[in-house]
């Protein structure tokens, strides 16, 4: 009962324009969660190479699980990129929940400023430091050339190179063994429960077998077995957000 | 009699409702308390980052001959400042609107005392081309934007917190429990205006320490 009108003095005190006095002022709208992970919105790639980036990063996510993703921007209208990126992170949330593996490379055209954003798992594989380096040797020299395309693609292999060494040992597609043996013998149980109920219908046991599947917290085994059951439907690519956190790592720079 | 009964269960009804609303509104206080507790000690948290970093900084920059000495001993005894608030009182600041500000003040002094060393920086070409400088230089950029991110959402987090207390009829459990306001980061007085150096003194060549 109270809710509705909370939700109408809230709305009532946005449009007042009094919500959030002590943070400042949100110039550009956040587009929403992508399922891409490259996104070009400032056109700075051809097709076949924003196309050869998709299935790369596809593919590092299905070996490592990290999420790195590219968005680039015609200008932030004014904003800095630091404030934009960090709010882009926190809407978007690559990386999976609770590793926080994500990284975000940022880039604005008109500001003429790239950033990369690093979650807090991959903090410790990419430092500040590394970013800057990465920016400085292998984005910044081709941006200042014009050569956006070299640089965002080089950028992006650096950025992979650095993460892949965090979580090598929890891969998500690397060992789906012990899993899988699991869900066989869920769904063996299954069957047999299902069987001595004497009901023929498959959909109960693929409910079950959905149900179990995610418990284990989508995203990160969603892209690794998509043709297990027809539980997922994200065969091989498309950007789903895991979930995951920042907190301002990562490093900016201007060409 | 049966009157008096149905006025009796009436009363006693409204009272347990009552009693209800009231547990479950200071349920959400205390969640909210919380959640401005746990950004705090992210605050915290990335501010200590800064500190730590400073001594090798100041190491790092002072092997380099003829550094402006000035500049480094504002960096050094901001950072004295900075630490000699305990660590009781920095998680009690939240509490205390005076230990707030003055947390705020020390950590604004070496926010400008460091932004300063790195314009004076720009002077020691030595200095920009030492790997392990650049590497702190990096660091420190970064925390420095940790800490402005922590700062915001301390902010966002104390807003609503802030806001629930003082709606009504909230009000009225937040004061009958004693939750109390919570202050707010404001934006540092100096960081609109880049600090100010003096670009003609000439640097002084050769003569080491």
């Amino acid at each position: 009962m109270r809710k509705p009108l909370r939700q109408t003095l809230i709305a009532v005190w946005a449009l007042l324009g009094l919500a959030a006095p002590a943070t400042g002022v949100a110039a550009v709208a956040i587009p929403a969660v992508p399922d891409h992970y490259v996104n070009d919105a400032a056109g700075l790639l051809s097709p076949a190479v924003r196309d050869a980036l998709e299935e790369k990063l596809a593919q590092f996510e299905r070996d490592t699980s990290n999420q790195v993703l590219v968005a680039t921007f015609p200008d932030l209208q004014g904003e800095s990129i630091e404030d934009f990126s960090i709010r882009l992170a926190e809407k978007w949330k690559p990386g999976q929940s609770g590793r926080d593996n994500g990284a975000i490379l940022v880039v604005s055209k008109g500001d003429r400023k790239v950033r990369i954003e690093v979650g807090y798992g991959l903090e410790g594989a990419i430092p500040d430091a590394a970013v800057k380096a990465i920016l400085q040797r292998e984005i910044l020299p081709a941006f200042k050339q014009g050569d956006f395309e070299g640089g965002i693609q080089t950028g992006v292999e650096a950025v992979l190179k650095a993460s892949a060494g965090e979580y090598k040992g929890l891969p998500s597609g690397g060992s789906p063994w012990p899993v899988l043996l699991f869900f066989a013998f869920v769904l063996l149980f299954l069957i047999f429960f299902f069987m001595a109920m004497a009901r023929t219908k498959s959909y109960g046991i693929r409910r079950s077998g959905s149900y179990d599947y995610g418990g284990w917290g989508g995203g990160s085994w969603g892209s690794s077995s998509g043709g297990w059951g027809g539980g997922t439907s994200s065969s091989g690519g498309g950007f789903s957000s895991g979930g995951g956190s920042f907190g301002g790592g990562g490093a900016s720079g201007s060409w | 009699m049966k009157k008096f009964l149905v006025f009796l269960l009436v009363v006693g009804g409204i009272a347990v409702l009552a009693g209800m609303w009231f547990v479950r509104t200071r349920n959400q206080l205390v969640t909210l308390d919380e959640q401005v507790k746990t950004a705090w000690s992210q605050v915290e948290n990335v501010y200590q980052r800064r500190l730590d970093l400073i001594p090798n900084l100041v190491a790092t920059v002072k092997g380099v001959a003829n550094f402006e000495q000035e500049t480094l001993q504002k960096v050094v005894e901001a950072r004295s400042q900075a630490t000699q608030i305990s660590p009781q009182a920095l998680q009690g600041a939240i509490n205390d609107p005076a230990a707030f500000e003055k947390f705020q003040a020390a950590q604004g002094a070496l926010s400008s005392a460091l932004s300063r060393l790195l314009v004076v920086v720009e002077r020691y070409p030595e200095l920009k081309a030492n790997q392990n400088f650049l590497e702190l230089q990096a660091q420190l950029e970064g925390t420095e934007n940790r800490i402005a991110v922590e700062r915001r959402r301390f902010n966002e987090v104390a807003q609503g917190y802030n806001t629930a207390i003082r709606r009504f009829p909230e009000s009225l459990v937040a004061s009958l429990s004693g939750f109390a306001a919570r202050p707010y980061f404001q934006a540092d007085p100096g960081a609109a205006q880049a600090p100010k150096v003096d670009f003609s003194k000439p640097v002084p060549a050769g003569s080491g320490p």
